[in-house]
């Protein structure tokens, strides 16, 4: 089996944004982290391949390598300074297209720092291949991929035959480490570096960062009766539908 | 100019959300000639919503639908639409956050090479220009972007224009026609449904809920949530959970809230039992107020509220249980 995996590399979402650090600290994408740990969930056999393709903004290859110790065989890393996701798309597709046939694309639902999402469907435009977004889980059975997937109002559990393209909407919670077989064969896995031109959309784009200011009225040393009284009457100052005596009986009188 | 707004509208009756969005429309459209197009899944009781409906100047209604009740693929829908707008010459589609719509939006953008603009948190009009507003970064940062108002396919937040309706100088359409489209069958089936399970439906859902209460570890064990669970009735309240409490299996993972799970934007975010990791209040940060109730004085949350108490949660709720109850 040939599995592609599309992954990205993030800002860490437990590290504090200024404007000069924005492209400086990288992780692997959380949601392309689950995306790498299914595949190697899924390969189980010597020969079935992981290709992983590291979308990155310049040439390091930390993530990349990252990837191939939770399992990769092989790294393609795309260097893509553009802000156009249809440039992107096209870019990863013609990149697919090179590994000639293959059976299944996973890949995280979004950026954990830029909720899109819409890179996945414009690989399934472009490729005419079956796209299975907001997955859950996967697991593979009887030359059948069985996916379980979150839509508004259910769970469901959905039967796709390959190829199809996953986009998981999970991220890792425990996160596996490579073991120290994994990290030494990193260096012998093959690692191609292909670079794209910058492109950009005609939009114009600008970015601050954003923060709200709080009365951080913290009180400390209160027993229980005054804490009630404090929620109460805050509740009462700021006045949710004039206030919470008025809030809560409306509410009363609407059940 | 032709607007086609896609409502996910389930009820006999307009929700906040569809009024958002029918909002947003009549302001993008504001002095300028302009067209508004409707289009949704037919249910039976979306017929009683055309009285509703007569509040914004809407020129036609398409409902989708689906007699022989086939499973709904969205890319089937994005088809649907994909034909509205070559008829109706439409430069802009307006859509709601749900999945199904996330599922839509992305390939109508592709198929019909629109500029595709999601998670909009506010927008402005300016010389025949629009400026998107996008919190990312989990709510870190804020990215503006400006298009011209043509091409594109736009998903809104929640809570962000007023749900009343809108001021209507002269309705240009008193009696609004409905058009209905055939959903045809899945010929090409691309997957098959094996089995599908209703998710746990809440009273007060997240997304639109004007209190919430977030709950964390600190809650110990499930069986306590039944104590959130009779606050939250008294307030009409959603309750949300950090990862942790997912985690532990307390609660299943669609009520996490935070960066990678739901973003939310309440009058009033009640914080119980959380220590404020930040990607937590990421989901909660643009709440009107944070109200934090935590028995550690140095949990991150303090930092990012209102008002913080220091104590024991399970003193302190029973007791403005019963306060609330006696109001």
């Amino acid at each position: 089996m040939k599995i592609i995996v599309i992954a990205n590399e993030t800002f860490p979402t437990d590290q504090n944004l200024t404007l000069e650090n924005i492209n400086e600290k990288k992780i692997l994408n959380p949601y392309d982290e689950f995306a790498i740990q299914k595949a190697s969930e899924i390969k189980n056999h010597k020969n079935d391949e992981i290709i992983i393709f590291m979308i990155s903004k310049s040439d390091n290859l930390y993530c990349l390598k990252t990837c191939l110790g939770l399992g990769g065989t092989s790294g393609n890393l795309i260097i893509f300074k553009g802000n156009n996701p249809k440039d992107l798309a096209a870019i990863l597709v013609k990149e697919i297209k090179k590994q000639g046939t293959f059976d299944l694309i996973l890949t995280g639902e979004q950026d954990v720092n830029n909720p899109r999402g819409d890179i996945p469907y414009m690989i399934n435009s472009l490729l005419d291949v079956p796209l299975i977004s907001h997955c859950l889980d996967i697991h593979y059975s009887n030359n059948k991929l069985i996916c379980k997937k979150e839509t508004d109002d259910f769970l469901e559990e959905i039967s796709i035959n390959l190829p199809c393209i996953i986009s998981f909407r999970k991220n890792v919670y425990e996160p596996k480490y490579p073991s120290i077989n994994d990290i030494m064969s990193i260096n012998e896995k093959p690692i191609f570096l292909n670079y794209y031109n910058k492109s950009e959309n005609n939009l114009y784009l600008k970015l601050k960062i954003y923060n709200v200011k709080r009365q951080n009225k913290i009180y400390k040393n209160i027993d229980s009766d005054k804490a009630v009284k404090k929620i109460s009457t805050y509740l009462d100052e700021w006045g949710l539908n004039g206030g919470l005596y008025e809030y809560i009986n409306l509410f009363k009188s609407k059940k | 100019m032709n607007i086609l707004i896609y409502l996910n509208q389930k009820n006999n009756y307009l929700s906040d959300y569809s009024k958002e969005l029918l909002n947003i429309a009549s302001n993008l459209t504001k002095n300028k000639d302009f067209n508004i197009y409707l289009v949704s899944l037919y249910s039976e009781s979306l017929k009683n919503l055309k009285d509703d409906l007569k509040n914004w100047n809407i020129k036609k209604i398409f409902f989708i639908l689906n007699k022989d009740n086939y499973y709904i693929y969205p890319t089937k829908i994005s088809h649907i639409l994909t034909s509205l707008k070559k008829d109706l010459d439409i430069d802009i589609i307006i859509m709601g956050n749900s999945l199904f719509e996330l599922d839509i939006a992305p390939y109508l953008s592709m198929r019909l090479e629109f500029d595709y603009i999601p998670n909009i948190s506010s927008f402005f009009l300016e010389n025949n220009q629009i400026i998107f507003d996008r919190l990312i970064y989990g709510t870190k940062a804020l990215e503006k972007s400006t298009y011209n108002l043509k091409n594109l396919v736009c998903i809104f937040n929640n809570n962000i224009n007023k749900n009343q309706p809108w001021k209507i100088h002269a309705n240009k359409y008193n009696n609004i026609p409905i058009d209905f489209i055939n959903y045809k069958s899945n010929e090409n089936i691309l997957y098959e449904l094996k089995n599908q399970v209703l998710k746990k439906q809440k009273k007060h859902p997240l997304e639109t809920s004007k209190i919430v209460i977030g709950v964390g570890k600190g809650i110990q064990n499930p069986e306590n949530f039944q104590l959130i669970e009779n606050l939250a009735n008294i307030l009409g309240a959603g309750i949300g959970v950090t990862r942790s409490v997912v985690d532990h299996g307390w609660r299943p993972e669609y009520e996490k809230i935070g960066q990678t799970g739901k973003i939310i934007k309440p009058d009033l975010y009640i914080a119980i039992g959380l220590s404020g990791a930040m990607q937590h209040v990421a989901g909660v940060k643009q709440a009107r107020h944070i109200l934090s109730i935590n028995n550690n004085p140095n949990a991150e949350i303090f930092k990012y509220s209102d008002l913080g108490i220091v104590g024991d949660l399970f003193e302190i709720i029973p007791k403005l249980i019963t306060y609330l109850n006696h109001l």
